[in-house]
């Protein structure tokens, strides 16, 4: 192999690997520096409504199940916003279409490893402070009702693996409407929101949940695990659209 | 990591259309755009290591011919090739291609709601051949500000923010699309001056697109004429700078001498006539016309240019006898 030749090459690999690596970084730090604002806002409106509920006597358990399920639309509106944005100066960078996928990939990683962190955290604090008040804590949505360890955990992987499939919609309806226009991309948006809505369903209102225990007949925690398996698929066929609408965007001129 | 040689960009048989579309207007309500042919049968070279300006009116096709370049898009037939002499390849999803492939844009292609530094930041990510010191004297040059957000700038700066990043990137191909346009006079020969500062020390291949034709001739060594859609001309800017020649003179005299040859453009003043015609006229000519009182100029390429396009749209004006006839069948297209 000439030298020419193995420049190229070692240059191909090191591009695409920092042009991953920095689509990510880009994100990550848009979570960071819009997240700053969206998480406080969201303790404080549970707060606020837990004094509202106590005060007229109706405070009847957790109040942040109330407020942390915006945190999808806030993913999914991330997911629409952050990538599109960065499409044509990715791309007038050197980086790829391939590139900016995994990097949008990871940065959805990000954003769901970060919004199931925080929302495990938000849940178990609220258990605390309840537990503080002499208060019972219980919630009547979500997956699984598990205190300490193990709803934490539960809490964590459930709440983060919706936030990366709708972060990743986000980006593939933003995609779509890019590649098709406003009618097809309408159609083909609508359809592509079905895997989020399918996790949406297994990890809240327990279909899945209901048909391991029932059908199945599996106990324990295998039953939250089948729910966990359905949101997996969901994104990952959500992960495919995106990189099907991804490989072959064309770029428009940016007109000022 | 090794330096890459200055790039040879070919555009072989290419052709761009564009199927109907959807695009936001003015008042934010999408139109629907019907499908044109923008680029026909482009066959032409960006040769390695020289300026190659891009010519061509409004609509001619200049910058999809250069967006395929960083492949923001594949053309409809025909092969795009960039690279190294002897290694051209397909830049489409080649890392190692796209980022040695740099296409400038006005107003440059930036993290808008950012402040100048992430830009830059990403850029040297992704930039192996990235100056950073060099960046921020341009800046400095341009008095453009690091710490303020991309959209918030005045289009002059805009285009010297896209001019800067068009020049610290040091890409083997690097393409200028009309990315001086919002600056003021100065700026622009600010820029023009570090342009061929940089090259002679970073030698690589730089396409330039511009309708400031007369003000960026000085820098180019190779010419690209479009028109809709399909390639006049490609050849050495000397060449044609003596393409073209003008004679001004007597009425009689003039017709006289240019009898016989390729009138491009004919003007009246009176008495006095002045016409350009096609090709330098040989010394028994030039004393002819000498002795008959007419002055021999020779067009630059914005005469060109205005003289081959318009010939193809809007005819020669008044009396033009052979004008109307376009060059692009006599040119050789490299």
């Amino acid at each position: 192999m000439s030298t020419l030749a193995q420049t190229l090459d070692a240059r191909r690999a090191a591009a695409d690997r920092s042009a991953v690596r920095t689509v990510a970084k880009h994100i990550g730090g848009v979570l960071v520096g819009v997240g700053a604002w969206y998480w406080p806002i969201i303790v404080l409106a549970a707060a606020i409504i837990a004094l509202i509920q106590q005060r007229f006597d109706a405070l009847d358990g957790s109040t942040v199940q109330y407020v942390v399920g915006s945190a999808r639309w806030f993913a999914f509106s991330l997911g629409v916003i952050v990538p599109l944005a960065m499409i044509r100066p990715h791309l007038a960078a050197g980086g790829t279409r391939r590139a900016l996928f995994r990097g949008v990939v990871r940065g959805a990683g990000l954003a769901g490893a970060s919004f199931g962190l925080v929302i495990a955290c938000l849940y178990a604090a609220e258990q605390g402070v309840w537990r503080l008040l002499d208060l019972d804590w219980h919630r009547s949505l979500g997956l699984d009702e598990s205190t300490g360890a193990v709803g934490f955990a539960v809490n964590a992987v459930g709440e983060g693996l919706v936030a990366f499939t709708y972060f990743l919609l986000g980006a593939a309806v933003s995609a779509g409407f890019v590649r098709f226009g406003p009618w097809l991309g309408l159609v083909v948006c609508l359809s592509l929101g079905i895997p989020a809505v399918v996790a949406d369903i297994a990890l809240y209102a327990g279909p899945a949940t209901a048909l391991a225990q029932q059908v199945l007949g599996l106990s324990g925690p295998l039953p939250a695990l089948a729910g966990l398996l359905v949101v997996v698929v969901a994104a990952a066929a959500t992960c495919l659209a995106l990189h099907l609408l991804l490989r072959s965007i064309p770029v428009k001129r940016t007109v000022f | 990591m090794n330096p890459l040689p200055p790039f040879t960009a070919r555009f072989d048989d290419v052709e761009v259309t564009f199927p109907r579309s959807w695009e936001m207007g003015e008042n934010g309500v999408a139109r629907r755009v019907s499908g044109s042919v923008a680029l026909e049968n482009i066959t032409c070279e960006f040769p390695a290591g020289q300026i190659t300006g891009l010519l061509g009116r409004n609509g001619a096709g200049k910058s999809t011919m250069l967006s395929l370049l960083a492949a923001f898009r594949r053309p409809t037939r025909g092969a795009v090739l960039v690279g190294p002499d002897g290694d051209l390849r397909d830049p489409w999803e080649d890392a190692a291609l796209t980022s040695a492939v740099l296409v400038v844009q006005e107003g440059g292609d930036v993290l808008q709601d950012e402040k100048v530094e992430a830009t830059f930041s990403y850029y040297a990510d992704l930039r192996p051949d990235w100056d950073p010191e060099y960046a921020r004297e341009l800046l400095d040059l341009f008095e453009v500000p690091l710490r303020k957000k991309a959209s918030v700038l005045s289009r002059g700066k805009r285009s010297a923010l896209a001019a800067t990043l068009g020049l610290a990137a040091r890409a083997p191909l690097t393409v200028f699309d009309e990315v001086y346009l919002g600056m003021d006079a100065p700026t622009r020969f600010a820029f023009y001056d570090a342009l061929l500062a940089d090259y002679a020390e970073h030698p690589r291949t730089i396409v330039m697109s511009s309708h400031l034709v007369e003000e960026t001739e000085r820098l180019f060594e190779n010419v690209v004429l479009l028109d809709r859609g399909r390639v006049v001309l490609a050849e050495p800017a000397d060449d044609l700078r003596t393409r073209v020649t003008s004679l001004t003179g007597p009425t009689a005299a003039v017709d006289h001498l240019a009898a016989g040859r390729d009138v491009l453009h004919r003007q009246h003043l009176g008495p006095t006539t002045r016409v350009t015609v096609h090709g330098p006229l040989s010394d028994d000519d030039a004393r002819a016309a000498a002795a008959a009182g007419v002055t021999i100029g020779h067009e630059g390429l914005e005469g060109l240019l205005i003289h081959l396009t318009r010939s193809s749209r809007e005819g020669t004006g008044d009396g033009g006898t052979t004008a109307g006839r376009p060059l692009a069948g006599k040119e050789s297209h490299r």
